[in-house]
């Protein structure tokens, strides 16, 4: 009863940041003074082309109500149309999506375990010299921005030893699956913060239980490491641990957006930075809005999965 | 490896351990029988805690065993296997019994960890099972299966205290090693752990080597006391030999008990939708003072907070010289601010660390009195005069303080601002015995000399009895009981001031006191 | 007596400090390479126009050659060596300046939230932990999207995005100060706000605010740099290291060094600024 109390709560919690977050980012799109006009009808219009498109895409209408208008259409499912190319937004971002959730799908499937042996080896033994040197090489690999990351992989992998190719071209009329290679390169790129995040929090995480009285007590009673780790340590720093779920969905939408630019992956980092280039605002506000709220979905979710597994909290 | 040291069930002699050039234990003695109870005694930093760990083969890092050996039933803690000596042979209790639970398991499981592990493991399932009751049995925990399989969120603070004893007794150890056991506990808690380890012991099937800076705790349990000072052993003997005999000594009133000063009337507040305190009313006269006494979340230092105005009460009026105070400290007059000074709870949070001991002086003398610098300067050499620090103290950082300097400083700069009420929230609660009585003899030669009227909160008898004359004490944030502080420890009427007066054996001789043993929840 | 406990507590002090000793603290060799090595990149970034004259954006030969100049010629022909030493400088300095900018606005809105009330402060919590959550590179995307070709954009837009963590993190800090005695002391005993923020909060805030502006430096390189590479901040022809690795991918086959050498230049800028930054909290830390 408790639980339903709660995931109705923070769901309500979770819609209420998803609006405040479509005001950030019809806010930062539209009133900054950007010149979405020229994106249409091209650099050399005429003054009177000019205006035309600006009636056309209503952007002589006040910022309120133009917002009140996006948001609206988006709670009914309509994104609007891209101004380049015409296809409604929502097309694009169904046509892309699938390919950047696998592509996340695998780096969250290869960062997570990493994340997590790397984590337990380093806070088993705080202060061992395993645990400086994974803490640092954590430490290190977090500041490295994906680009370079990806960069020195491409550098390696597909220039230096020619094992997979350097730019992900899907086949025609398939799907990334269908040339698997292609794949290698963004997940590698995307799972190596990840991954280093991960390993930081579950590393502070599993410290932070080993310092506790009861596994202090548990250890000066006697309990051997590999029960104290398995039966008392892991339980209750995995549980707090489980929110890098969340971190690394936030942190591999941020790493797909380069990524995807990068190597030309068909995804939907790729196409919102090719929007915004091309100053396609209904484009970019739609993209960046579903990403805002898949973000905000794995929080939700990894907070409630953080307290089915505490009984302090369950009941 | 049984051989002549098999008389005691643990045996150090001659122990250094060093951290560098430095030595932690210096040569130190002890030896424990069968059954007994023996007390390690001395202030922070005297190495008591160093030896008891060397009873488990452990030693902090940093820490290294220079000479001297160690035997528990005859063999090396630091040689044997962990596995087989620690938890069965000898076993650990620290800090807030409590807190050694995990808190992801079930009691039982936690249980049945430790009794698998005894030398005469029972075998079967039923077995363990029966031996998991038993422990909860000799704790005076319910045995029954739901109960048991609680998790330790659903016990209450004293269940789960009482579950740990359990617990590190489950493997039906020799000697139980307990570091500070009631350290950080309110005195009722208190009370409950030690009937329970009193309990425990009494039976004379383990012994127990109890690590204590409280003299009571000793008093309660031991058989035997070591006292320690810088690593090396100071006196051995029963509790009565070597423990301090200071009597009880009770307050005086003033020259000459003035009308009220400071008068609270109908004071009610809440944090939040919780009431905290309610209705509650007293007086404080110049050159008295008074004792505001009653358990953790009583209710006691939100009075204090309301008082000073950093708390908004939600009913009742704090008067000074019969002019109702606003609530807020902000919306206080200077002169009304300035004639009100706390004295806070914790000696390390109240002080700057980024001031000196004259620098926190003179910031009320130089911005509330109106001093100039120089002034400013001679006044607060005077002041830590009045407070007997030494000139050598003033200009350093309180990190490198003790804490009954820390405590003079904070004493002086509330009377930098020539205050007429001094409201004072635990001021002894972090302080060893020995400084703790200092401390609070100074309050009362102060409060005697300036004719300042005391508001004293402290859950602690001994302290309340020695610096105030008249005290009310707190039930869950209502006046319980109150009158003069002789006649409350002599023949308390009400069961929580008896409770609070039984938790300090200083007071054990007053006829009216309960036995401790019975008063464990 | 007074002796006597002076002397205890320096005792358990030594303690304490047993205990730190063994967990912090990495080989000062490390430390000193890692510092060297951050300050010739930072030079290299910040004077390198002036060690040479030579026009990084005029075409010198053949589209990717290795042949012409140290580095060879980027993609259309122009000469690396002089990029590289053009490309860093707006890096460099669109992160200090919003590490500065963040770390004052931070300063200020953190400790006026830490001494806010409770349910205002929550507010903007709530509302900083929202931009926290938000990728920061979308956030990035957005913001910069809005004035293209400009550096000033950049700065506002990685201002804007490190913002909200340096107001948690003052925020988090102050509320941490101002619950222990000496603050409610000195406003019981009538001591005004700005006397408790000058002598009370801003001491005991300024550790850790000097050791987040080192994260949020970190973190303003590697926003920068990745402004760099997506194409933000001042246009086409201009060297950026960032922008230079998207630019020569295509060519890393025949003239790598035009790929390698800014890509080693932004690694080596990071990781020396994080170790450093890491270092200096872990000193404010041990504090």
């Amino acid at each position: 009863m408790r639980l339903w109390r709660l995931v109705v709560r923070r769901l309500a919690l979770s819609l209420v940041a998803l609006a405040g977050l479509s005001v950030v980012i019809f806010a930062a799109t539209e009133v900054l003074p950007g010149d979405a006009v020229t994106a249409v009808v091209g650099p050399d219009a005429t003054v009177e082309q000019r205006d035309r498109a600006r009636l056309e895409l209503g952007l002589d209408r006040p910022v309120l109500d133009r917002y009140f208008d996006w948001a609206g259409a988006a709670v009914l499912g309509d994104l609007g149309t891209a101004y380049v190319g015409g296809r409604p937004v929502g097309d694009v971002i169904a046509d892309r999506l699938p390919n950047s959730v696998l592509l996340g799908a695998l780096a969250l499937a290869l960062a997570i375990p990493a994340g997590v042996v790397v984590g337990v080896l380093a806070g088993a033994r705080p202060g061992k010299r395993l645990d400086r040197f994974l803490s640092t090489g954590s430490l290190l690999a977090i500041g490295i921005p994906e680009f370079v990351t990806a960069g020195l992989l491409l550098a390696i992998l597909a220039i230096g030893l020619d094992l997979v190719p350097p730019v992900s071209l899907v086949p025609l009329g398939g799907g990334p699956l269908d040339a698997p290679t292609i794949v290698v390169l963004p997940v590698l790129s995307l799972a190596i913060l990840p991954a280093a995040a991960a390993a930081r929090l579950i590393r502070a995480s599993v410290a932070d239980t080993m310092s506790s009285p009861y596994v202090e007590t548990a250890r000066l009673n006697g309990i051997r490491h590999s029960q104290l780790l398995r039966r008392h340590v892991l339980p209750n720093s995995l549980g707090p641990a489980i929110q890098v779920l969340g971190l690394a969905v936030g942190a591999i939408i941020g790493g797909a957006i380069v990524v995807e630019a990068l190597f030309s992956y068909p995804g939907i980092g790729a196409e919102l930075s090719s929007a915004v280039g091309t100053r396609d605002l209904p484009l970019v506000q739609g993209i960046a809005l579903v990403l805002a709220a898949i973000t905000l979905l794995s929080l939700l979710l990894t907070d409630i999965a953080g307290r089915l597994l505490d009984p302090r909290l369950r009941t | 490896m049984t051989r002549m040291h098999e008389a005691h069930v643990a045996e150090v002699a001659g122990l250094v351990v060093a951290a560098g050039n430095r030595r932690v234990v210096d040569g130190a003695e002890l030896q424990v029988g069968r059954g007994e109870v023996v007390a390690l005694i001395g202030p922070s930093g005297s190495g008591k805690t160093t030896i008891a760990h060397s009873l488990l083969g452990h030693l902090r890092p940093g820490l290294t065993r220079v000479g001297g050996s160690v035997w528990v039933r005859g063999e090396d803690p630091f040689t044997a296997r962990p596995h087989e000596l620690r938890g069965r042979v000898v076993a650990y209790l620290g800090q807030d019994p409590g807190s050694a639970l995990n808190p992801l398991r079930r009691v039982e499981d936690q249980l049945a960890e430790m009794v698998v592990r005894r030398r005469r493991a029972p075998s079967s399932r039923s077995d363990v099972a029966t031996a998991v009751a038993e422990l909860a049995d000799m704790v005076a925990l319910p045995s029954s299966g739901a109960f048991l399989r609680r998790f330790p969120h659903q016990l209450s603070g004293g269940q789960a205290q009482r579950a740990a004893i359990a617990l590190s007794l489950a493997a039906q150890p020799d000697l139980l090693v307990l570091d500070e056991p009631t350290s950080g506990l309110d005195p009722l808690l208190t009370d409950s752990v030690l009937a329970t380890l009193d309990d425990v012991f009494s039976s004379g099937t383990t012994a127990g080597v109890v690590i204590s800076h409280d003299d009571d705790v000793a008093r309660a349990l031991a058989d035997r006391v070591v006292a320690m000072a810088a690593g090396r052993v100071r006196a051995i003997g029963t509790p009565g030999e070597v423990l301090d005999r200071r009597g009880v000594q009770f307050a005086t009133a003033g020259v000459n008990p003035s009308p009220e000063r400071l008068t609270v009337r109908n004071l009610s507040a809440a944090f939040g939708p919780t009431e905290v305190v309610s209705d509650v009313s007293f007086e404080v006269g110049a050159g008295e003072a008074l004792a505001v006494v009653g358990p953790s979340g009583s209710g006691k230092t939100t009075i204090a907070r309301c008082v000073v105005g950093l708390h908004r009460p939600t009913a009742g009026t704090v008067k000074l010289d019969g002019v109702v105070l606003p609530p807020e400290a902000r919306r206080r007059r200077p002169a009304q601010r300035r004639a009100i000074q706390l004295v806070a709870q914790d000696a390390v949070g109240a002080l700057n660390p980024r001031e000196t001991a004259r620098v926190a002086i003179e910031r009320p003398l130089r911005h509330l009195v109106g001093l100039s610098r120089p002034e400013a300067s001679m006044t607060a050499s005077k002041l830590l005069e009045q407070v007997r620090l030494e000139p050598a103290v003033v200009d350093r950082r309180p990190s490198t303080l003790s804490g009954g300097e820390r405590q003079r400083v904070n004493l002086a700069r509330a009377l930098a601002a020539r205050p007429e009420v001094l409201v004072c929230d635990e001021p002894t609660a972090s302080l060893d015995p020995d400084v703790a009585f200092a401390v609070i003899e100074l309050l009362d030669e102060l409060r005697r000399d300036l004719g300042l009227a005391v508001v004293l909160i402290s859950h602690d008898f001994r302290i309340v009895a020695r610096a105030a004359t008249r005290a009310l004490v707190l039930d869950n944030g209502r006046i319980a009981e109150a009158g003069d502080v002789e006649q409350l420890i002599r023949a308390p009427t009400d069961r929580g001031t008896a409770d609070l007066v039984a938790a300090s054996p200083a007071f054990a001789d007053f006829a009216q006191a309960r036995p401790l043993q019975n008063s464990g929840k | 007596m007074t002796a006597a406990d002076t002397t205890s507590t320096r005792e358990a002090k030594v303690d304490d400090l047993l205990l730190t000793v063994v967990s912090r603290h990495r080989a000062p060799v490390l430390l000193v390479i890692t510092a060297l090595v951050g300050v010739v990149v930072v030079v290299v970034a910040l004077a390198g126009p002036f060690i040479t004259l030579a026009d990084p954006t005029r075409t010198v030969g053949k589209p990717f050659s290795s042949e012409i100049g140290w580095l060879g010629t980027d993609g259309i022909g122009r000469d690396v060596w002089s990029r590289v030493l053009h490309g860093g400088r707006s890096i460099v300095l669109v992160a200090m300046t919003a590490t500065l900018a963040a770390t004052t606005l931070g300063t200020l809105l953190g400790v006026g939230v830490g001494l806010a009330r409770r349910r205002v402060a929550a507010v903007v919590t709530w509302c900083t932990d929202l931009l926290v959550v938000f990728p920061a590179v979308l956030l990035l995307l957005l913001l910069a999207a809005g004035f293209p070709g400009s550096d000033l954009a950049v700065v506002l837009a990685v201002t804007l995005t490190t913002l909200p963590y340096s107001v948690r993190v003052v925020g988090s800090v102050t509320r941490q100060v101002a619950s222990n005695g000496y603050v409610e002391v000195a406003r019981a005993r009538g001591d005004g706000l700005g006397r408790v923020i000058r002598f009370d909060v801003l001491p005991n805030v300024a550790g850790p605010v000097l050791a987040d502006a080192g994260i949020r430096f970190v973190a303003a390189i590697y926003l920068a740099a990745l402004a760099g590479f997506l194409g933000l901040g001042t246009g086409a022809p201009a060297a950026n290291w960032g922008r230079m690795i998207a630019e020569n991918v295509p060519g890393a086959s025949t003239n790598a060094a035009a790929f390698v050498a800014p890509l080693v230049l932004v690694l080596a800028l990071s990781t020396s600024v994080n170790l450093l930054a890491d270092e200096l909290s872990a000193r404010v830390a041990d504090r």
